[in-house]
């Protein structure tokens, strides 16, 4: 027999997973007439120390992570269809003052 | 079982899940959408790009309309010394606050002379107000692929092929992308010599107008020796290409 102790509790267990669930459709991105729209999202954690976290999700066939500094340029990871949550950490060296920020940069593999 | 008892619970339960699901809301990033505009290239309104500000901090946001460079194995980066002036971005450079989402539209300004024109939008964001210890302060930046191919009437398919070369265990042919559009290209070769004869298929590549790009020979390793190449290039359902290389490998 459901009570109404039965019936607050299931309300409140109902009400949380959403709320809990409410993130994980953040990769999605849903456009007009119901089209899913490509989609790339970059995420960077940066320590003190410059340790960088690079946490990535693209919709996108074939995507490339690099670290610019300046001149130079270093290739954290590519890869092909789709991806998320996909996640790299790189150093970015201390520099001397005024030198140029350090880029990380998402985009395609090829035009 | 008390009203209490449920509450507690309940509220172990929502505690449990929230700890299982990581909360991108606190993860989250600079992000765009779509991520490739492909259309036809007339001029007009293309399109806009969304850029959501899902990070916690303020991000100062520049958007600019790039071509590419691309490098003999097929990656592109963009031209940053160089802009697509043919192309009008409605708003260039803005502030996003943590949550916040902006469009930014583009038009062609005018029908490009080549029939096409390919690119990227790049957008570029840096934290307001940053200050890091080290020194280092990493921006984000996103390029969004641009896409604007020739009508029908104005596709031109064309390949050049260059000269054969093998080292390391592989033979590289450039191409060179004479036509105007980026519908990638691909085929098949016979490569025949003192190891016998091997039928390859060429992963498909997009090259962009006027760029070479190397395209490889998966054969295998070869035995020193002179060998000939018959290779044959396909692009939009049609032969770009029909032609004979050959190789020496010491």
């Amino acid at each position: 027999m459901i009570t109404h102790r039965h019936a607050i509790a299931a309300m409140l267990l109902t009400t949380t997973l959403p709320l809990a669930g409410a993130g994980l459709t953040r990769a999605d991105d849903t456009g007009i007439s119901g089209e899913v729209e490509s989609l790339m999202e970059l995420s960077l954690d940066q320590t003190a120390s410059g340790r960088v976290t690079a946490s990535v999700t693209s919709t996108v066939g074939g995507t490339r992570l690099q670290l610019v500094q300046g001149g130079s340029v270093t290739e954290l990871g590519a890869f092909g269809g789709s991806r998320t949550n996909l996640r790299r950490v790189t150093r970015i060296p201390r520099t001397a003052a005024g030198s140029p920020d350090a880029t990380i940069t998402l985009g395609p593999q090829g035009p | 079982m008390t009203l209490s008892r449920i509450a507690t619970l309940a509220g172990t339960a929502m505690a449990l899940l929230c700890a299982a699901v990581p909360s991108t809301a606190a993860a989250g990033g600079l992000a765009i959408s779509p991520a490739t505009i492909e259309r036809e290239a007339k001029p007009g309104s293309i399109g806009s790009v969304r850029v959501t500000n899902g990070a916690s901090k303020t991000l100062r946001i520049t958007v600019s309309a790039r071509p590419w460079i691309q490098s003999r194995n097929g990656a592109v980066r963009p031209n940053d010394t160089r802009r697509l002036s043919q192309i009008k971005l409605g708003v260039t450079a803005f502030t996003l606050a943590p949550g916040q989402v902006r469009s930014v539209p583009a038009s062609l300004l005018s029908r490009p002379s080549s029939g096409s024109l390919y690119g990227t939008i790049s957008v570029i964001g840096t934290v307001v107000g940053a200050s890091s210890s080290n020194g280092v302060t990493a921006r984000y930046r996103l390029l969004a692929g641009l896409r604007l191919n020739p009508s029908t009437a104005r596709r031109s398919l064309r390949a050049v092929v260059g000269s054969a070369r093998y080292s390391g265990g592989t033979t590289r042919i450039g191409v060179r992308n004479a036509g105007n559009t980026v519908e990638p290209i691909s085929g098949s070769a016979t490569v025949s010599g003192p190891s016998g004869t091997r039928r390859v298929s060429i992963t498909a590549q997009r090259i962009v107008p006027g760029a070479t790009v190397d395209l490889r020979l998966p054969h295998g390793r070869l035995q020193a020796g002179r060998y000939t190449i018959a290779l044959r290039l396909d692009q939009g359902g049609r032969r770009v290409a029909t032609v004979t290389r050959s190789v020496r490998v010491r």
